[in-house]
């Protein structure tokens, strides 16, 4: 029989001693490893992150010694994750991100620019309107490219319309009177404006008006115009809106409550992209099936929000293979299979994708007048404040829920409409201001 | 023979250095077993606040490479804004509110689950429920219930005739803070029952035979048996809850983000805002330290009077 003592001192030295021996290897094991490639996508849903995990399996195979590793980043969490990221030097290689996520990245010096993959793509005139641009291009480079896209439209129950002998609104008044004219408190309502705090629904639903009235918040260089003419009257419009037809609930609601008062039929109109549609035909087919789409309401031309989802090249441990790699995204096989995992979520982004490939699918054949609406609007659009392309003031201004906070004072405290605006004003030229003296200063 | 002998002992051989290593790493083995530990209570504890109280001083932004220092800025524009007072206010009152409507439930709930015989157990787990759950959940359950619209309290309320018309619960400047004062006494009062439960099982019932036969009612034996007796749990569990509440962030959040206006905008919420909103990590840690001096001056004031109370006690 064997006996073994082990001493307390053997036991530390034993232990000192391997783990002196475990990092002998180290280098061999790295020299040896494949060549890693790290992908952040915030697309959850299964069938998102599935179809992405294939588009990954058919890259490594396409490229022996490439490993891709996929980590799937909350949108919420997006903004927080980078910052720490960049700090602890574990930048991803390639990034799905809110196109506007992408200025602050670009501004921190987060990005490699992109200028190669939309030249490989085809340039920016491959892309549906001016969106490569106005949705990528930063101080002269393209720092993010548009995976997907979806515009604002404006959602109405055909059976309500049609009961109060209405047609789909095309102008301002043309909406104020089928909202009025489809309310029957405190059943439902015509159309419920979400003013929540916290939200940037008032905040996009009045710039939609302002630019409609050929208007909007500031210049390209940070200059604020905001208390002017067309704000004052979109902000009217939308007072109006909210106290004749909005019943209740217009300071409580978020752009993501449109889920559930489009499917328990509590509004008749509503603000949101097509996706909402595909929600009802899921989760409330009855009520689907009553749904349909037109542009929003116009004052002198329509003011389109544009929602983009890029892909970005942040400074990872692999740039050769993260070009690529977007560059496969967008690959025929690749690109309109994954814009139809969930129909009339995702709209392509590229021209080339609007084919039968894309308009054979049942659900975006039966919801057609929804999806050319929604092409049709892609042409002439832009992300909220972003009119003039990427600005750092934009997203500053609208996550200072400055506009929704406007919205609530006048109709929870009655306070005058010129009055909040020129508060309103002040509040953005702080923000402006704020970002301006960094941003200036380089 | 010991290490020190060992060390002390001029005959003997001189050891290699391995030896020597292992020698010296065995008589400080305490201390690396420590190390661990402190690590990672270091890396935890000291170093965000390290690192936060240096930031606060800096113009360091989530938009912009690198920071400078801008000595006091941070704090000067956080006292210069209204909102922050206005948010101090606010959470003055909600942790006040919150702690005090968690303690009289909790107290309650104690005591009257200290009567029952039959289910005590299945009674005491469903009382806990609040607790077994995220808080986004609450929250979203919570919303629902008080949606103006299809929210089924005012459906009950105007079922029975208490109100005429739908509530805006969490929409209204007037109602929002007590509303979500009401709903963090539900999800926070199972706490104080539980910690309350526990102190009530180790008074001696040896008192409350001696009150007896003094004659004392109900309500003395609550006042000077009971109450006493809980003191130091009592104190325990309010100064932990002021802590929690006081720094609560999600319950707001996602219930109100803040609203309406500014009637629910809590000093994390304004912190949240300064930091991940307007991308202002500076100003976020500035108000952090504020937070910190306010809490901190909080706490005092608890542990003064406890020590005062003690003091009474045993005079």
């Amino acid at each position: 029989m064997f006996e073994t003592h082990i001493t307390r001192r053997g036991l530390v030295g034993g232990a000192a001693t391997l783990a002196a021996a475990s990092t002998l290897p180290a280098p061999f094991v790295r020299a040896q490893a494949q060549r890693r490639l790290v992908f952040w996508h915030s697309y959850s849903q299964k069938e998102r992150s599935d179809a992405m995990r294939q588009i990954a399996d058919r890259f490594e195979k396409a490229n022996p010694g490439v490993k891709v590793d996929i980590e799937i980043v909350p949108w919420p969490a997006f903004p927080q994750k980078w910052p720490a990221a960049m700090a602890a030097g574990t930048l991803p290689d390639v990034t799905i991100l809110l196109a506007e996520n992408a200025v602050p990245m670009a501004l921190a010096g987060a990005l490699n620019p992109m200028d190669d993959v939309v030249k490989a793509l085809g340039g920016a005139e491959a892309f549906k309107g001016d969106i490569a641009r106005t949705t990528g291009l930063f101080r002269g480079q393209h720092v993010s490219v548009p995976h997907y896209v979806h515009n604002r439209l404006l959602v109405y129950r055909k059976d309500r319309l049609a009961e109060a002998g209405m047609q789909p609104p095309v102008t301002w008044d043309d909406a104020l009177k089928v909202a009025i004219a489809t309310t029957k408190a405190p059943d439902h309502f015509g159309w419920i404006p979400k003013l929540a705090k916290g939200d940037t629904g008032g905040g996009f639903l009045l710039w939609m008006m302002a630019r409609s009235a050929n208007g909007s918040f500031f210049d390209k260089d940070g200059k604020v115009s905001f208390d002017s003419a067309p704000v004052k009257d979109a902000t009217a419009f939308i007072v109006e809106l909210a106290r004749k037809a909005g019943g209740p609930g217009v300071t409580d609601y978020k752009i993501n409550d449109n889920f559930s008062l489009v499917n328990s039929g509590k509004t008749s109109l509503a603000e949101d992209s097509a996706a909402i549609v595909a929600g009802a035909a899921k989760d409330a087919p009855a009520v689907a099936e009553q749904l349909d789409a037109t542009f929003m309401p116009r004052r002198k031309r329509v003011g389109n929000l544009l929602g983009g989802i890029s892909v970005a090249l942040p400074k990872g441990k692999n740039p050769a293979d993260g070009k690529e790699f977007a560059r496969f995204l967008f690959a025929e096989e690749n690109y309109t299979p994954f814009l139809l995992t969930i129909p009339l979520f995702m709209f392509p982004s590229l021209k080339r994708a609007e084919g039968p490939s894309f308009f054979d699918n049942p659900t975006i054949k039966r919801f057609r007048n929804v999806v050319d609406v929604t092409l049709k609007g892609l042409e002439d659009t832009s992300l909220a404040g972003m009119e003039h392309g990427l600005n750092p003031y934009a997203g500053p201004v609208m996550n200072s829920y400055a506009v929704e906070d406007m919205f609530q004072r006048i109709l929870l405290r009655n306070e005058p409409i010129d009055q909040a605006v020129g508060t309103t004003a002040k509040q953005i030229e702080k923000v402006v201001g704020d970002v301006r003296t960094r941003f200036d200063r380089g | 023979m010991s290490a020190l002998a060992a060390k002390a002992d001029p005959h003997q051989p001189a050891r290699a250095p391995g030896r020597r290593l292992v020698a010296w790493l065995d008589e400080r083995l305490a201390i690396l077993f420590l190390i661990p530990g402190l690590a990672c209570l270091s890396a935890v504890i000291l170093y965000p606040v390290a690192y936060n109280a240096v930031v606060g001083f800096t113009n360091a932004s989530l938009m912009f490479p690198g920071w400078r220092f801008v000595g006091t800025a941070n704090f000067e524009a956080t006292l210069a804004d209204p909102l922050f007072w206005r948010a101090t206010l606010n959470t003055l009152v909600w942790t006040a509110c919150s702690v005090a409507g968690q303690l009289l439930l909790g107290l309650v709930a104690a005591l009257a689950l200290e009567q029952v015989t039959v289910g005590r157990t299945t009674l005491r787990l469903a009382l806990i429920v609040p607790w077994a759950f995220p808080s986004i959940v609450m929250a979203f359950a919570w919303r629902y219930m008080l949606d103006p619209l299809y929210g089924v309290l005012n459906f009950l309320l105007m079922q029975v005739g208490l109100i005429d018309a739908p509530q805006q619960w969490l929409g209204s400047p007037d109602l929002a803070m007590p509303t979500v004062i009401v709903m963090n006494i539900w999800f926070g009062f199972p706490f104080m029952m539980v910690a309350i439960v526990a102190g009530l099982q180790t008074i001696p019932q040896e008192l409350y035979e001696a009150a007896d036969i003094d004659g004392a009612g109900a309500w003395q034996k609550f006042w000077y048996v009971t109450l006493p007796a809980l003191w130091q749990v009592i104190a325990t569990v309010v100064i932990l809850r002021t802590i929690w509440v006081f720094n609560n962030f999600d319950f707001v959040f996602l219930t109100t983000g803040g609203g309406p206006i500014d009637a629910t905008t809590t000093l994390p919420v304004y912190a949240y805002n300064a930091g991940w909103q307007q991308y202002d990590l500076g100003r976020m840690a500035a108000v952090a330290l504020v937070m910190m001096v306010i809490l901190g001056f909080i706490l005092a004031v608890y542990f003064r009077l406890l020590r005062l109370q003690k003091k009474t006690g045993e005079a």
